[in-house]
């Protein structure tokens, strides 16, 4: 699975960009085939709010309606906020109470990582054995 | 605007024959109530969303309104916090039926302004029923009471 913090996958950034959160949510809300006030019933807000968030007219829900979210919807929580430009609480708080982990990033940002480094800090890093799976193996 | 006068016979099989596209559009058949929202999204494929459309449009007590070429169907937020779901899925049904009825007598005039070629539907004790094309909305056109 790729990293939700900095995967951009194969789209160019322009595409990523264009990708707005309103105009994803009701994408997949369409696919899903699930009505305006029946899916904000779904995840506990009103139908008007759900309109303004699909037409963007309002910013972004907080990350626990986005989660709620996805899971009504049965996607990944990746698509969603990644749209709104959000992290996943469980990464955030990672790093909250990882001091390093956000040292880390930070160099990796003052560096510039592109995505090839991240896949080859990703190898490097199984290669190395990092980690709690490795060590089980051993 | 002139539209031609339909029999009840005539929209109720209109209505039975969009409903059988549904049907088959979702692969099973339908019961009541009518999922009316996935209707105008999925299957006519209408921008649906609940707007403040007193605000939009400039005028008082407007249910709903459906925009031909942006492809839109728009119902008054209202309705959705005075909690009458019956009203609401009346309005979006209502603006459906505009759309499959009515929207080959809109859009062949002027395209001009945002509003031009909009079916709004207001109450009928509205407070302002005679709006007339190019008067207080320029270019906007009003077909009758909702």
């Amino acid at each position: 699975m790729a990293s939700p913090l900095f995967s951009l996958d194969q789209r160019s950034l322009f595409d990523y960009i264009e990708r707005m959160f309103g105009s994803t949510l009701k994408e997949y809300r369409n696919k899903a085939g699930i009505g305006l006030r029946d899916f904000a019933g779904r995840v506990g807000i009103s139908p008007g709010y759900l309109s303004d968030l699909e037409n963007e007219k309002v910013a972004p829900p907080s990350e626990k309606h986005i989660l709620e979210m996805a899971r009504a919807l049965g996607i990944e929580k990746d698509l969603l906020l990644k749209a709104a430009e959000k992290v996943d609480p469980e990464v955030s708080e990672y790093v909250a109470h990882e001091p390093r982990a956000a040292d880390f990033l930070r160099m990796a940002k003052e560096q510039e990582y592109g995505n090839g480094d991240w896949e080859k800090l990703r190898q490097l890093a199984r290669i190395a054995g990092l980690g709690k799976k490795e060590e089980e193996k051993k | 605007m002139n539209v031609r006068w339909l029999p009840k016979d005539t929209i109720l099989k209109s209505a039975s024959a969009l409903l059988e596209g549904y049907e088959k559009f979702v692969g099973h058949p339908i019961h009541p109530p009518i999922p009316v929202e996935d209707i105008i999204e999925r299957y006519l494929g209408l921008n649906l969303s609940f707007e403040d459309l007193e605000a939009m449009l400039g005028m008082e007590d407007v249910l709903g309104a459906t925009f031909v070429t942006p492809k839109r169907i728009c119902i008054n937020k209202r309705l959705l916090e005075e909690k009458n779901e019956g009203r609401t899925v009346f309005t979006c049904a209502h603006e459906a039926g505009h759309w499959v009825l009515h929207r080959h007598y809109v859009g062949q005039a002027q395209r001009s302004t945002q509003f031009s070629e909009a079916i709004v539907c207001r109450t009928l004790n509205s407070k302002h029923p005679a709006i007339a094309a190019g008067e207080e909305v320029p270019g906007f056109r009003r077909l009758k009471n909702g």
